[in-house]
């Protein structure tokens, strides 16, 4: 039946179906855990959803703080190498700096941390997610009258966008003292001195850019982990399965989402 | 409150998964403070009526309505309303994993009620004591038996204390001593705490035990309801009899049917993606073919060899149009005027250069607009493009016989300044020559020649002074050797005078010969200097044509420079940092060790 083109035009419509059924699951899942944080209230009697978003953002915050920075780290460095390399040739070695300080801010810190996030978190929501459905506790929750998108994504999400820009913040200072290493052990730049270039080197309009792009991938992390979560059909292989298209369909969901922001930020700033 | 109130009513309720009937036509009542128990084998649709129960699927057809409020056609908000008053305790108990069993029950207290929690935590405790689990409540749902996990969520279904009460297969998968306990739990519920009560079972011997009244399920049907004793009776094959081979056949019939359906389906929507998609790419070609607007241009060229009407016309790289015509200038015989038709919208400007290049020695030649800059003024159609032609020999000739006079001056000018400063010198040599001329040497031998007639004339005088000194000495002789030391002084300080002139004499004879050793010295370098402006002349006689080849390759070093501006202008990425902001500063660096 495929090998006809009969077949290979009812694929199309298949998977078009499929997007826009995934992509309108999305939305609607946006909106409600959205709208759901008006139900997060540290000062009501017993604040259980505030400790839960307190607690979830410890898990997907702090815990990612080392390897948010050594990723960051090892990617500023990488970023100096590279950079530098061809710098050397124009005798322009100092140029490295901005490189180094608007590469990261702009485009590195901020994917980078989605993406790392998005492998610790992202999978670790779906998984979460997903083995409540296969234990019938999501069922459970509604039959409680309770809103299972207000009660487990909602926490999250705002733990998220909490987390996520100062996760990105930490790459970004991890990244630009990796530029600095750089050009201290090649050029003998001072590390005060290169703070100031690599400061001098940057608009708020970049750190701004980085943080609005670092909203939008905590977003799009976190509604991803939790409907590939959701989606889940009481099996436990589902649960493995949903991990892993969480994270896949995350990051490039979350490149496609950087591509989309940096060429606005290209019109919008030029 | 009479016994016969229907809490639960369900009418024809008829539930389809992708195209297959899982419950046909079903019509229940649930009556308050009774237990109904419904029966069934695995897989006729117990499970799934109970689901519909509590509102978590939506059937096909049919309604249920649970104390007043139809939950398949109410809003979320009306049906959250309705589940206030049901407790529902899942067939694997399904108790949060992540919570003590405590925790578990205290939930819904928290999330649902005001409570303080010392009023949350005692009815806890009385919920897990009605289900004798009070010295469990610390351990979490992974350290508990089968029994216990059930009794744990029976617990929890009955925290808000909720007038109806399910349970899914209570006694699944549990020894029988551990069943006949919850049974007995349930009757102590219903008793109690006058709760209604439905349990979904396979076990005939539990359903008895417990039962106000019983519901048979086969064949996605509802074969018999009634009180326990009448059902008793009854002399219906049995729940599990037959019903495998009906349901496989009716199964895959009703699959079938599906598939095609949803195929067509997705037929249609595939093929309206492609037809969309075909339409947009379609429309961007047709508008980019017909209603594109043309703008003429023109350049001129010496040489357009390799290009005919119709070959390409590219800006900055992309194609952009064709060339129309090619043919002689009218105003300047000399040039060939090439005329082209570029797409509207192709920002050509005062600074674009057209050139004839081709992607490599065997390609297509063909007129290249290079990008120009964003500045520059735009050019309105029909204008003309400057070009830069391939160098023609003629060109080259004009150039080079264009700066040669220009050479030639700089060199006169150069040469009227070394005859002047040769000038000046000669004069300074001819004013020494005057000043050691025979005149003065003869003024000077006269000089000397007079001193001496001088010293002759005077000598008779001072014999004249001697004499009358003799007669003075006749008077005085006293005075006499004095006046013969005077006279003898005066005879040595004529001597004197005389050696002085004899050695002035000398001196300017022997000045002479220095001087005049210095003039010839002067000559000679003067000669020199003017033989080396004659080979300087004659350097640059030879090395003409070496210095027009310089000129032309500085013009081609500026032609190269001028393009390498345009293209850091139109492709500034090309150095490293991305999109330079007009207004980022370069950070000024400390200078390397």
């Amino acid at each position: 039946m495929t090998a006809t083109p009969l077949g290979t035009v009812e694929q199309v419509g298949r998977a078009s179906l499929g997007w826009v059924e995934y992509v309108g699951a999305l939305a609607v899942q946006f909106w409600r855990s959205l709208h759901g944080i008006r139900t997060i209230n540290p000062f009501r009697l017993h604040p259980m959803r505030w400790r839960r978003t307190i607690d979830e953002m410890v898990a997907a915050g702090v815990g990612a703080v080392p390897i948010v920075a050594l990723t960051a780290f090892c990617s500023g460095l990488v970023l100096a190498f590279q950079g530098g390399s061809e710098l050397r040739k124009l005798g322009a070695l100092e140029l490295v700096i901005p490189l180094v300080a608007i590469g990261i801010t702009r485009e590195a810190g901020p994917l980078i941390t989605a993406i790392t996030v998005s492998g610790r978190s992202g999978s670790a929501f779906s998984a979460e997610i997903g083995a409540m459905v296969v234990t019938d506790e999501i069922d459970v929750l509604k039959t409680m009258a309770l809103d299972p998108i207000e009660l487990l994504v909602t926490p999250k999400f705002l733990a998220m966008l909490l987390v996520m820009p100062c996760l990105t913040v930490v790459a970004d200072v991890a990244g630009i003292l990796a530029g600095g290493w750089f050009v201290y052990s090649t050029i003998g730049t001072s590390v005060p001195l290169y703070i100031r270039a690599a400061l001098d080197s940057l608009y708020i309009r970049d750190i701004v850019g980085g943080l609005i792009k670092s909203f939008v991938f905590a977003t799009l992390v976190t509604q991803i982990g939790c409907l590939e979560g959701f989606r889940v059909k009481r099996s436990a292989q589902d649960v493995g399965r949903a991990t892993t298209s969480a994270v896949v369909r995350a990051i490039f969901l979350v490149i496609v989402a950087d591509l989309l922001f940096t060429a606005l930020f290209y019109v919008v700033w030029p | 409150m009479t016994p016969s109130e229907n809490v639960v009513v369900v009418r024809d309720l008829v539930v389809q998964y992708g195209g297959r009937t899982i419950l046909d036509r079903i019509s229940l009542d649930i009556r308050r403070g009774e237990v109904l128990v419904l029966l069934g084998a695995s897989g006729s649709g117990k499970s799934t009526l109970l689901r519909h129960l509590i509102g978590l699927e939506r059937p096909l057809s049919g309604s249920i309505t649970v104390k007043g409020v139809d939950i398949n056609h109410c809003s979320e908000s009306e049906l959250n309303q309705v589940r206030r008053f049901i407790g529902v305790s899942f067939q694997n108990a399904a108790l949060f994993g992540s919570m003590t069993v405590s925790e578990n029950v205290a939930f819904p207290l928290l999330e649902r009620t005001r409570l303080p929690d010392s009023t949350i935590g005692e009815i806890v405790l009385i919920k897990l004591a009605q289900v004798g689990m009070v010295h469990f409540g610390a351990l979490y749902p992974s350290e508990l038996s089968g029994g216990m996990l059930k009794r744990a969520s029976i617990a929890r279904a009955t925290a808000l204390d909720p007038e109806i009460l399910f349970f899914d297969e209570p006694s699944a998968a549990l020894d029988p001593i551990m069943a006949a306990g919850l049974d007995e739990l349930v009757v102590y519920l219903k008793n109690a705490l006058q709760m209604t009560i439905l349990v979904v079972t396979h076990e005939l011997q539990s359903a008895f035990r417990i039962a106000d009244r019983l519901a048979f399920l086969k064949d996605q049907k509802l074969v018999a309801i009634g009180p326990k004793d009448s059902i008793a009776q009854s002399t219906d094959p049995g729940p599990c009899a037959g019903q495998d081979l009906e349901r496989q056949g009716g199964t895959s019939a009703a699959t079938g049917r599906e598939t095609r359906c949803a195929m067509s389906k997705e037929l249609k929507v595939g093929a309206f993606v492609l037809a969309t998609l075909l339409t947009f790419l379609g429309t961007l070609v047709y508008v980019d073919q017909l209603t594109g607007v043309r703008v003429p241009y023109k350049t001129y060229f010496n040489y357009v060899g390799g290009v005919d009407p119709g070959s390409q016309v590219r800006f900055g790289g992309m194609k952009v149009g064709s060339i129309t015509a090619i043919h002689q200038a009218r105003e300047d015989p000399t040039k060939i005027e090439v005329l082209m038709e570029v797409k509207g919208g192709v920002p050509v400007n005062a600074d674009s250069v057209a050139t004839l290049t081709s992607l490599s020695p065997l390609g297509d030649k063909y007129l290249e607009i290079s990008t120009g800059s964003n500045q520059a003024r735009r050019l309105s159609p029909g204008a003309t493009i400057p070009s830069m032609g391939p160098v023609g020999l003629d060109d080259l000739a004009r150039q080079v016989s264009e700066l040669i006079p220009t050479i030639q001056s700089t060199f006169q000018d150069m040469q009227k300044n070394i005859d002047q400063l040769t000038g000046n010198a000669r004069t300074v040599l001819g004013n020494l020559q005057s000043m050691t001329s025979p005149q003065n040497q003869r003024n000077l031998t006269l000089l000397l020649a007079s001193a001496r007639d001088l010293l002759d004339k005077e000598s008779s005088r001072i014999d004249t002074v001697l004499r009358s000194f003799e007669q003075v000495s006749l008077q005085a002789s006293g005075t006499l050797d004095q006046a013969n030391r005077t006279f003898s002084e005066i005879e040595t300080t004529a001597r004197t005078a005389n050696d002085t002139f004899a050695n002035a004499n000398r001196t300017i004879e022997g000045m002479r010969d220095p001087i005049k050793t210095d003039l010839t010295e002067l000559q000679r370098t003067m000669t020199e200097a003017r033989r080396l402006i004659e080979d300087l002349n004659t350097v640059v006689s030879a090395n003409r044509y070496n210095i027009d080849d310089t000129f032309e390759n500085f013009r081609a070093a500026s032609e190269n420079l001028r393009e390498l501006t345009a293209s850091v202008r139109q492709r500034p990425w090309t150095l490293i940092r991305g999109k330079a902001a007009p207004d980022r500063a370069v950070p000024v660096v400390a200078g390397r060790r």
